[in-house]
């Protein structure tokens, strides 16, 4: 198993040809993964918005009339309360019960249903869990909040690669 | 002769015989009752311990997580503990239950609870208010980031007519319980052997001398074989073998244990379908609280009520049960369990009953209703009414008690406003979590507490124009349409080719024709001809295959009208229509269920979450910001909450039959149907009816704007709502809404956004 996603795992990497951190369900990696508002680590291909092949928005402008829908260019930080519960399912899930871990991480984004974190780290628990089809619905979920963490980003297309190659 | 003459006489040989006739029938009647006292003892025994274990499955609600920065005033807090059955009182690790509220400060002794991931012990527990959020929170005196309360107990799965119960420990059972029961109903309880002559006799002369039959003479252990039994036919056979019943429990179990039996097994009173068994239920049925926490005179009145729960039902006559509960206080105080003080004090208070007004035995019978459904594929009615299970669910309360409360007040209101006949109009609701499509809260009627039709799941209604918002979906998904796209609101004529449909020819709600208007307004001002120009643009075939996608339906016939929501469809299928826009573009299947744990504490099943990517992202976050149009400027511009960033949509069938609405905050889609069961004319457009609904339940739920991010390749752009042009803020009807970079937008005259115009913006920045 362990021999087998350490595979896919190359595999996938190669496919998307990045160095990027990964943590928590995949534990053979124990790295934590940068934690906002940490520096995106250098080996992301981080673009600055004017590199961005598509325009991205202008400063970000009141709606006139009405307050409109929240706009973040940035993703709202992970709250303390949420990390601590991550770091509670990565023991879990380091300790093999992958079905506590999830029930952890599933509290968590009960109380935080916006983070990109929470639910890529669910998706690898389910990936570890042999589950390919809902990781990879997990991290497709959570490309919706990733805003303009492109390291976030990446960790999410790596397990959706990753799913992906655990289907066929 | 001699042998005759060895013979015995006749008569002593006849009395030989008669003696060892006599033997062989007394050894048999020996036999046959010894036989029968084994059958007896088997049968007595083995109910005994079966029923003691026999517990019907509890069914919790989601905890109250309490974390800095969670957006709840301090008496809301006050309002779950208090629903937990906290009281207010000194704070106590060593007696747990109790609360203080000063300010905006609540802290509390919280008690211990196993939760399905792991026990938790008694806390003391500090949270600090400021600013209508969590400031500052404590947990045995060191700060700390999250603490949750217990999950509130909603109900259990007792079988149909059948009991109830919340099992008490002899641990947990108050010592004025214990002992004023013996006083009152079983004075030679610890030294007799099941049955009781004494108290026989004392009972007979009470009943002579008082002249009614109210002593029953009966021990705790009889009355525990009766209830065992349930057999109130009086004969004398029947009186023997349930003494013969008593004397075996007696010999076989310690007096403690038969004690405890009889406090968790005693009928108590009777809750629409439930029995309520046991102090520990009746003292939750009575006063809603844990019956560690009852005075005596409320454990008075509890013992007071054993002898006839229905004679003496302290709802239905309380003058009676009154009464005897002062007779039972009297009693307590002769056998020195209470003092002179507590009785002069107990018998001046008044039964301070608490009319829940959830009868029916479920608190929530409508969500329950849906718990069923999710449970029934795995477990069977039997295994749930007496395994002794808990079930953990994704309900609210706060939400649930918000959605009652807003049903209630609501159509009261509407119905004085609208002088409407009072008490008819009825209405559903359903909230379920954006992101998780977990159920939060379901009200299936106007009396949310009976179990009666529940129209959350099982009310099929047309949807109306609560439909259109998958019309403007599918187009936005096709990549040919953007919200500034240009669609013809002109009159509309269809007549079937085959000549077998009578024509066709939809009209507005106002009757009117708006000419060329931009998919936001056809959607914000909900324009029915506009958006089945836009449907058979896109194809009504793909409109129908994306209905029953995220409705999880089959798929409907493709016919023209089902673009402006001719289709019946219940509350629990349009919740899961929004739910696929509320969530992104994600369908989840109905969710209720966490976890079910054994009487042990060991998991049987957990239901982890599913979701499944069913609509483009971009479309959906394009749908949102026309849906947030609605609110600012179309059919849900009534709305208090219209200019709060939330997004929703009206629905109004044919003939005002139907009053729907659907919308959402960042975190809770809430969806309402409000109508008449016999389908008649409610005079409510979904602006009148549902949303005034939803208005008050999020009105309850401090609602946040929802958070949108642009989709990539699109960029804000201000147009004028009316004509879809670009325009400036200052200009027109401005929206601000995503459009595809690359589009090219015509300016509205005299509003052009040229150079010099942003010229001018930046220095007015």
């Amino acid at each position: 198993m362990v021999q087998r996603l350490n595979h896919t795992f190359d595999r996938a990497l190669a496919h998307v040809g990045l160095v990027v951190v990964l943590a928590g369900c995949v534990s053979e990696q124990q790295t934590p993964y940068p934690r906002t508002p940490a520096p995106i680590p250098p080996t992301s291909q981080t673009r600055p918005p004017s590199q961005y092949p598509v325009p991205t928005q202008p400063s970000p402008q009141p709606i006139p009339q009405a307050p409109a829908p929240v706009q973040p260019q940035q993703p709202k930080p992970q709250s303390t309360v949420t990390l601590a519960l991550q770091d509670e399912a990565q023991r879990a899930a380091t300790a093999g019960d992958l079905p506590k871990a999830i029930q952890i991480l599933e509290r968590a984004i009960r109380i935080q249903p916006d983070s990109a974190q929470l639910w890529i780290e669910l998706a690898r628990c389910h990936l570890k869990e042999g589950n390919a089809a809902q990781a990879e619905q997990f991290a497709r979920k959570a490309l919706l909040f990733t805003g303009n963490r492109y390291d976030l980003e990446q960790q999410a297309w790596v397990v959706i690669a990753d799913a992906r190659a655990e289907k066929h | 002769m001699p042998r005759k003459k060895s013979n015995p006489p006749a008569g002593r040989r006849t009395r030989r015989q008669l003696i060892g006739n006599v033997l062989i029938v007394g050894c048999l009647g020996i036999a046959l009752i010894a036989g029968y006292l084994l059958y007896l003892d088997h049968l007595i025994t083995s109910t005994f311990d079966g029923r003691r274990w026999s517990v019907p499955a509890r069914v919790y609600a989601q905890p109250l997580e309490l974390y800095p920065g969670l957006v709840v005033e301090a008496n809301e807090i006050e309002v779950e503990l208090k629903r937990l059955g906290y009281r207010r009182g000194p704070l106590n690790l060593n007696a747990p239950g109790n609360y203080t509220h000063t300010g905006n400060e609540v802290r509390a002794t919280l008690r211990a609870f196993t939760f399905s991931d792991g026990p938790r012990a008694p806390i003391d527990v500090r949270a600090r208010v400021a600013d209508h959020a969590i400031d500052t929170l404590y947990e045995n005196g060191e700060p700390a980031s999250l603490v949750r309360l217990e999950p509130p107990l909603i109900g259990s799965f007792f079988a149909s007519h059948g009991e109830d119960r919340l099992i008490i420990t002899p641990e947990e059972t108050p010592t004025l319980l214990s002992e004023g029961l013996k006083a009152v109903e079983d004075r030679n309880f610890d030294t007799h052997a099941g049955f009781d002559l004494k108290g026989i006799a004392r009972a007979a002369i009470a009943d002579l001398r008082s002249g009614d039959l109210s002593q029953g003479g009966s021990t705790l252990t009889q009355q525990l074989v009766k209830s065992y039994f349930l057999d109130n036919r009086r004969t004398v056979w029947r009186k023997l073998k349930e003494i013969a019943m008593a004397v075996i429990l007696d010999a076989r179990y310690q007096k403690a244990d038969l004690l405890n039996a009889y406090i968790n097994e005693i009928y108590l009173g009777q809750d629409g379908e439930r029995a309520v068994h046991g102090f520990g239920l009746g003292s939750q049925f009575y006063f809603n609280k844990p019956l560690s926490e009852l005075d005596p005179a409320e454990i008075a009145l509890l013992i007071a009520v054993i002898r006839g729960p229905s004679y003496y039902n302290p709802f239905a006559h309380p003058e009676r049960a009154r009464s005897r509960r002062d007779l039972v206080l009297g009693q307590m105080s002769e056998f020195g369990l209470i003092t002179a003080e507590q009785h002069a004090k107990a018998i001046r208070q008044p039964l301070a009953l608490t009319r829940s007004a959830r009868q029916g035995g479920g608190y929530y019978p409508a969500f329950l209703d849906l718990v069923r459904d999710q449970l029934g594929t795995n477990y069977d009615a039997t295994e749930l009414a007496s395994r002794g299970y808990r079930v953990f669910t994704t309900l609210e309360p706060r939400v649930q008690d918000a959605a009652e409360q807003a049903v209630a007040t609501t159509l009261d209101r509407i119905e004085i406003d609208r002088k409407l006949p009072r008490g008819d109009l009825e209405a559903a609701v359903l909230v379920a979590n954006n992101q998780t499509g977990e159920i939060s809260a379901v009200v299936g009627g106007r009396k949310a507490g009976f179990q009666g039709f529940n129209r959350a799941l099982n009310a099929r209604r047309p949807v109306g124009s609560l439909l259109k918002p998958v019309v403007y979906l599918t187009a936005l998904e096709s990549g040919d349409y953007n919200l500034a796209s240009i669609v013809e609101d002109a009159p509309l004529l269809q007549t079937d080719v085959r000549g077998k449909a009578p024509p066709w020819e939809p009209h507005n709600f106002d009757n009117e024709f708006h000419g060329p208007v931009p998919l936001v307004r056809g959607l914000g001002d909900s324009l029915n001809l506009a958006t089945v120009r836009l449907g058979e643009a896109v194809g009504v075939e793909k409109v129908a295959a994306r209905v029953a996608t995220f409705a999880g339906i089959e798929q409907p016939p493709a016919y023209p009208s089902l673009l402006l929501g001719a289709i019946d469809l219940t509350p629990l299928e349009m919740t899961r229509l929004y739910g696929v826009i509320a969530s992104g573009g994600f369908a989840t299947p109905v969710k209720t269920v966490l976890a079910v744990e054994d009487a042990a504490g060991a998991t049987l099943n957990r239901y982890p979450l599913e979701m499944q990517q069913v609509a483009q992202p971009e479309a959906v976050t394009q749908l949102t910001y026309g849906l947030t149009m609605v609110m600012q400027h179309g059919t849900a511009r009534a709305s208090r909450f219209a200019m709060h960033g939330v997004a929703g949509k009206t629905g109004t069938s044919d003939d005002f039959r139907d009053s729907w609405f659907a919308g959402f905050d960042a975190t809770h889609l809430a969806v309402v149907w409000v109508g008449y069961d016999d389908n008649r004319d409610t005079k409510l457009t979904g602006s009148a009816g549902g949303l005034q609904v939803w208005d008050a339940l999020m009105a309850s739920l401090h609602p946040a704007p929802i958070t949108l991010t642009t989709p990539t390749g699109f960029d804000l752009q201000t147009i004028d709502y009316a004509t879809g042009g670009l325009t400036r803020a200052d200009c027109g009807e401005p929206v601000t809404v995503p459009i595809p970079y690359n589009a090219r937008l015509p300016a509205v005259p005299g509003c052009g956004t040229g150079f010099m115009e942003r010229f001018r913006q930046w220095f007015s920045d």
